[in-house]
């Protein structure tokens, strides 16, 4: 069973389309990164994966199940930078948030829930923060809180929106060593416009603009970027040691 | 000080700043982190159409301000969802079409008008035993609701894209908070005034965010400050002979700076 199907999606905001036909299938403990240009259609994408947009047509499949039945198996990490860190909550609550569901109250002091968030916290290395307070965390900290709060439930499929490596440094272990640990058990999507950021734990890599362009490989070539940025772009890969390319002639 | 306490005015003075400071403290948190203060502004002053709606057709002004209120918040949450470009604009036209039906209404009305300095700029001092019960009311119901839901509202105002991915009723949470800022307002009516809500409202929970890295500590210091401010505004407006809600945030607004001063001194 594929962890991610979507076929012929066609998604639009306030009337205008933004994602034309896409068609896209992930087997199980895939990592895909997805590229694009500001304005490509990247946010839409992830909203319509999380069910926040409701597609006007084709069909989107998580482990099998509509959006609307597999709302548990979908971690979602937004971008950290939109936080207002002066808001006055702890490591604790913020992942605590993801176990919310409906208007059900969770019992107070519930012990299970409270191994899920150690053990969420304890898969990004941050089982000493949890009495610690956003605004005292670091960027990449904060990162690791959100994916934390994604992960409390146990998804099967954990989406990234446009995660920053480069204020990460943590304990040794970088970023995405970090999410490429999490990928032995779990299918990740990453969204990125800087294609830096893709770096090479990334095993796929496809192209947004509008439409999607999905080789069933890591390789992006010269004219799979041009299609997508619409501008000739070098492919020099300065980012030792994360290359993006492959070795290659330009 | 303490014969002051042989006057049953002074009294009800003391239990409504009591009941006031638990709902602007607790409420006005969610305001000052959700960044909702002007919207909260607008709620409050759109009330005043209420009150003269009240005076005119011969009803309690402060249910008028209530259902005014509880209709601003109700409208704020509608123009929120319908994708319109034009939402704070909208809440200041509805802020003074609040306001100016409230002249217009009082103005109808024919014969003794009473004095309604009291409602724009509160009046502590002549607020009767049955609008403590009303207070009271609201108290517990602002009270219930946001113990109920706390890791909701939590949620909602921390994150609330996230929130509605995981699939909490955003929409319903908001409108519920909303219309707790409305109850404030009326709480807060006859204590302040229309005009000087928002003070309150803003005041003790920027403060207790200054020292404070939870929010349900920020709710306790807030009402324990706004309780400080509304007693030691009360004594000095009863022996210096001052205006009741202007110097309760005088004092609030002192407190504001001093806290800053502090912080920078101690913390810095």
């Amino acid at each position: 069973m594929n962890s991610l199907e979507l076929n012929n999606v066609h998604a639009s905001i306030k009337g205008k389309l933004v994602l034309e036909d896409i068609n896209l299938s992930l087997t199980e403990n895939e990592f895909l990164g997805v590229i694009g240009p500001n304005g490509a259609g990247k946010t839409t994408l992830l909203k319509v994966l999380v069910g926040l947009i409701k597609p006007d047509s084709g069909t989107v499949l998580v482990a099998g199940k509509s959006i609307e039945k597999s709302k548990r198996e979908v971690g979602y990490v937004p971008q950290f930078n939109t936080f207002d860190n002066q808001y006055p909550i702890s490591v604790y609550e913020v992942v605590r948030m993801g176990l919310l569901s409906g208007l059900g109250l969770l019992k107070f002091g519930d012990k299970k829930h409270s191994e899920k968030i150690t053990k969420a916290l304890t898969q990004v290395g941050l089982q000493d923060f949890l009495e610690r307070n956003i605004n005292e965390l670091s960027g990449g900290e904060i990162q690791r809180v959100l994916i934390a709060r994604a992960l409390v439930n146990s998804p099967k499929l954990l989406l990234l929106d446009e995660p920053t490596a480069s204020v990460d440094s943590f304990h040794g272990q970088n970023f995405y060593e970090l999410l490429n640990e999490l990928n032995k058990s779990i299918t990740i999507v990453l969204v990125s416009h800087d294609i830096g950021a893709v770096s090479s734990y990334v095993k796929k890599i496809a192209c947004l603009n509008k439409t999607l362009v999905f080789h069933d490989s890591k390789s992006i070539s010269k004219e799979m970027l041009e299609k997508t940025y619409k501008c000739p772009i070098d492919l020099i890969a300065h980012g030792v040691p994360h290359r993006v390319l492959d070795h290659h002639e330009h | 000080m303490l014969e002051l306490l042989q006057y049953d005015f002074f009294v009800n003075a003391l239990i409504a700043s009591l009941l006031a400071s638990i709902a602007f403290g607790i409420i006005g948190s969610f305001v000052v982190i959700k960044r909702i203060v002007f919207i909260s502004g607008g709620i409050a002053h759109t009330a005043y159409g209420g009150i003269g709606l009240g005076f005119l057709l011969g009803f309690s002004p402060l249910l008028g301000a209530m259902i005014f209120a509880v209709g601003a918040g109700l409208f704020v949450a509608v123009m929120k969802y319908s994708d319109n470009q034009k939402e704070d604009s909208l809440i200041g036209i509805m802020w003074s079409l609040g306001m100016a039906l409230g002249v217009l209404f009082i103005s109808l009305k024919e014969g003794y008008v009473p004095n309604l300095m009291g409602y724009l700029f509160g009046n502590i001092l002549t607020i009767p035993r049955e609008e403590l019960f009303m207070m009271l009311g609201f108290d517990i119901v602002i009270v219930s609701i946001v113990v109920i839901f706390f890791k909701q509202f939590q949620a909602i105002t921390f994150d609330e894209e996230f929130a509605k991915v995981i699939g909490l009723p955003v929409r319903s949470l908001y409108i519920l908070l909303l219309v707790l800022i409305a109850l404030t307002t009326v709480i807060l009516i006859k204590l302040v005034g229309i005009i000087l809500v928002v003070a309150l409202l803003t005041i003790p929970a920027t403060i207790s965010l200054m020292f404070t890295k939870s929010l349900k500590t920020t709710m306790v210091y807030s009402i324990v400050l706004g309780l400080f401010f509304t007693i030691i505004g009360l004594l000095l407006s009863y022996y210096l002979n001052l205006v009741s809600g202007a110097t309760i945030i005088m004092v609030a607004v002192a407190g504001y700076i001093i806290a800053n001063i502090y912080k920078k001194i101690y913390f810095s």
